[in-house]
Parts: structure tokens; C-alpha cells; sequence
């Protein structure tokens, strides 16, 4: 038996649309787009255009050229930090972040005083908006750095709400989307400055290799400066930086096989419907809610209801998350133990230092492998 | 003349843009409004930048300019294209 339940950590398996679109690419294009004009070179730069244009309108942003590819979101977000703060610069953000986000700060902190503070969630890693009101009130901040869906506790962040504050405050915010794109709708605000940054192998369901950061206008990506700079394609004769988007962020060759791979996991979802598969990741996490609170080993953590989504974390009484993820790893159930590079949510959650089990599902999770998991969770508490 | 698609006896022009991304938003624009272009190698007498240009016929380039303002597209420069 073999039940994976990390979807949280990547998507497994891929849409076998995705692998026939990345093994077609590979075989007869394989080029580098936008640098020549031979037909190869010209069909990859078209590919890359229309994925770009694709993807832009996947997140409700009309303009393609505010898509900025990176390897993942971990360096979108640092593309977004280190080029966006300055030093002094003053950042709100949430106890819910990811390491991509808290050790990026912490490091900015270091090398530029840049200052941040966290909102704390309560106990089932909420973030209310009264809070970012209140806090936004009572200091001018810089920026806002929000996590919209906790890969620890698959709570979803208030985001339309929190935007529309900033937005009114002249805030603007980086939302860290790599857990939340591809698993619930997730459509760039209009008003005020907002970024997304995003991955493309999580529940977007393409393969490793391409994340990305998207703006909501030209002159907050104006305003971020490149991590990497280099060779573009364009104004080769300037030993400068290009100043335009995506240009100026985008230096180096493109990872196209898993652009190509994110332009068709785009199309699956588009085919299938994100309403659907989003439906199906619910009743799944209800359902595994439902199995795992009938055990009474098991304590869970987050919301329980709408506000969480794909991810259920819990602990076992009397055992520690790495035992219990070593035992379920042997009866075939694959999940991750752990603190998940979020200590501060598991501190939010209760669970720091030992951290918790966490069953993430994916599209092509069922009922049946939820039943078989919470079995196998069930015969490893009564064994105790 | 390297243009295969369009006819020996036709003038030509070329379009150079600052971007790779809006050639490819041009030509995609301008196919679709039923204009014929190449993408070619930006001619070296027009540009030292490495890169790829548009090649459409002179009696083509009034409408399309205008399609390329309608699309808010940027261009840098049309120029006669010398075979």
C-alpha cells in the first residue's frame, strides 16, 4: 500500500498532461526562448509568451509582462523582500509565515535593520483583520507580508480583507500563495500594491523547478530591484540592467521544460475546473477531520471548518511526531512530521518544539485513502 | 531575401521592440488581425542588441502601428528592411 499524503510538501502524482507536454517539449523544441530567430527558438518564445499570458490571467492580472518566472516561491520572495525593503524599511507580518519569509526577514534584519513584527493567530492559526487594523493604526509600516494558507494548519488568511485594509493605508503586500494557488481561487486585488508569490509544484501541480512573483501594477514591480542580473535577451549592447518587466527581474535562461510543465497544469486545471478540485480537497480534509477526531489519541489542530483547507495536522498522545511518522511511513501512509519550516506557527498551534503530523491531500487523493490512513493512525494509537 | 511567407516583389519593413516579450505579443496581435509577419534575427544595421524583430510588408505597417498603439504595445523603432 502506498497512500501519499504530502501534497503540501509537492503534488503527487502530476497530470499525466503535464508529463506528456514537458517529454513533447524536450523532444522537439528544447531551446532557448527569445534569443534567436530559427524556428525552434521562435516556437519556445512563443510557448513562453502564451504561458506567461496564461498564467497572468490564472491569477486575474491582465497584464503578462507583471509575471516575473523564479525557481520557486521561496525565491520569489526573496526577490520580492531584498528588492522591495530598504534600510529602516518597517514590516508588518504574521506568526502564520513560512521560513522563506521569517528567515529572510530575520536576515534583512541583520544586514539592513530592516524591522518586522508579527500578528499572532490564535490557537487554531487565525489571523483577524481587526487585528492588521489595529496594528496598521497604530504604526506606519512599510509593507505587509501575509501567508495565505498555513502549510502547517491549512488555515486560510483573511486575504481579501487584509488587502482591502492595506490598500485604504497604503500598505503594500507580498502574499505568500504557494500553498493556497491551484488549491482554492486566488484573484490578484485591484486597489493598492500587491504581490503574489507563487510555486508551481504544489497544487498548481506542475513539476519542480518554476515558482514565481506576480504584481497587481507596473509601479510596484518598477520599484523592486533584481536578486540576479544578467543576460535577457534584450538590450544586449547595455551593460546594464534592462528597467522594464519582466525583463529586469528575469536574468539567465528560463527553466522552460517545468514552464512548459506549469502552462499545461494551468490548461488540466482550467479543464477540469478549480471549483471542483477545490470541492474535492474539502470533503477529503472534512473527511479526515471527521476520521482522525473519532480517535481518541488524536488531538487535532486548525480551524476544523471552511477556513481550512487540504491540510489536517494533528499529534498522537504519548508518541512523538517523528515515531509516528516513521510507523505510518512503514504501513505505506507518506506524510511529513515534523515543524514544517514554520516554527512560529507550531508555536501558535501549541506544538513547538516537537511539531505535528501533517496529512496533506491533493486532487488525485480519494475516500478510500483517507480511510486507509486514518486506519493505519488508528492501529498505531491502540498499539501504544 | 530570407522571408519564405511573404512575396519577393513586396517592400518590407521591420519592427524592433525593447522586449522579446512584446515581439511576441506583437506578432501574436497582428496575426491575429489578419497581418502577415516573420519573426527574423534584429537586423544588425538597424540594432546592435542581440534578439529577434518583426517583418511585415510596408503597405502593412500603417495599420499595424495602429494595432500596436491600440494593444499599448511599445515599439522602438520601424525601419525600411534592406534585403
Amino acid at each position: 500500500m502506498e497512500i501519499y499524503l504530502d501534497n503540501a510538501a509537492t503534488s503527487h502524482k502530476k497530470p499525466k498532461e503535464v508529463i506528456e507536454k514537458v517529454m513533447e517539449y524536450l523532444k522537439e523544441t528544447s531551446c532557448n526562448p527569445g534569443r534567436s530567430a530559427y524556428p525552434l527558438a521562435v516556437k519556445a518564445g512563443r510557448l513562453l509568451f502564451d504561458i506567461r499570458e496564461k498564467l497572468a490571467s490564472f491569477f486575474g492580472v491582465d497584464e503578462p509582462t507583471r509575471l516575473v518566472f523564479t525557481r520557486n516561491a521561496t525565491e520569489a520572495i526573496n526577490l520580492f523582500l531584498r528588492g522591495f525593503l530598504s534600510p529602516g524599511s518597517k514590516v508588518l507580518t504574521t506568526s502564520m509565515e513560512h521560513n522563506a519569509v521569517m528567515r529572510t526577514l530575520s536576515a534583512l534584519s541583520e544586514e539592513r535593520n530592516v524591522r518586522f513584527e508579527k500578528i499572532w493567530g490564535d490557537g487554531r492559526g487565525v489571523l483577524e483583520p481587526a487585528q492588521f487594523r489595529e496594528a496598521l493604526r497604530k504604526e506606519k509600516y512599510d509593507l505587509v507580508v501575509v501567508n495565505h494558507m498555513s502549510n502547517v494548519s491549512g488555515t486560510l488568511a483573511p486575504l481579501e480583507e487584509i488587502c482591502s485594509l492595506c490598500a485604504d493605508m497604503g500598505v503594500p503586500v507580498l502574499v505568500d500563495v504557494a500553498q493556497s494557488a491551484g488549491t482554492v481561487l486566488v484573484k490578484m486585488p485591484s486597489e493598492g500594491d500587491v504581490a503574489f508569490a507563487f510555486t508551481g509544484h504544489k497544487s498548481l501541480m506542475a513539476i519542480q523547478g518554476v515558482g514565481g512573483l506576480i504584481f497587481n501594477n507596473d509601479s510596484l514591480g518598477k520599484r523592486v530591484k533584481p536578486l540576479i542580473t544578467g543576460g535577457t535577451g534584450s538590450l544586449s549592447s547595455k551593460e546594464v540592467q534592462p528597467d522594464f518587466l519582466p525583463d529586469k527581474l528575469e536574468s539567465g535562461t528560463l527553466p522552460m521544460p517545468a514552464i512548459v510543465a506549469l502552462g499545461a497544469a494551468i490548461d488540466f486545471i482550467n479543464s477540469t475546473g478549480l471549483g471542483k478540485m477545490e470541492n474535492h480537497k474539502r470533503r477529503l480534509t472534512r473527511s479526515l477531520i471527521k476520521g482522525l477526531s473519532e480517535i481518541e489519541k488524536v488531538t487535532l489542530y486548525g480551524t476544523k471548518d471552511e477556513r481550512q483547507v487540504g491540510v489536517v495536522s494533528f499529534t498522537l498522545k504519548g508518541m512523538t511526531t517523528s515515531e509516528a511518522g516513521d510507523k505510518l511511513s512503514s504501513a505505506g501512509v507518506y506524510c511529513r512530521v515534523g515543524l514544517h519550516c514554520a516554527p512560529s506557527a507550531h508555536r501558535t498551534l501549541g506544538t513547538y518544539p516537537d511539531g505535528t503530523i501533517r496529512f496533506s491531500v491533493g486532487y488525485f487523493n480519494t475516500e478510500e485513502d483517507v480511510r486507509l490512513a486514518v486506519d493505519e493512525v488508528r492501529k498505531i494509537a491502540e498499539k501504544r | 531575401m530570407r522571408c519564405v511567407k511573404l512575396q519577393k516583389k513586396d517592400e518590407f519593413c521591420v519592427l524592433l521592440f525593447s522586449s522579446v516579450h512584446y515581439v511576441f505579443r506583437a506578432e501574436k496581435a497582428l496575426r491575429e488581425a489578419g497581418i502577415r509577419v516573420e519573426t527574423i534575427t534584429a537586423p544588425r544595421e538597424l540594432t546592435s542588441d542581440c534578439g529577434v524583430a518583426l517583418l511585415l510588408k510596408q503597405t502593412d505597417s500603417e495599420r499595424a502601428l495602429s494595432l500596436l498603439k491600440e494593444n499599448k504595445i511599445p515599439l522602438v523603432s520601424v525601419s525600411p528592411y534592406k534585403s
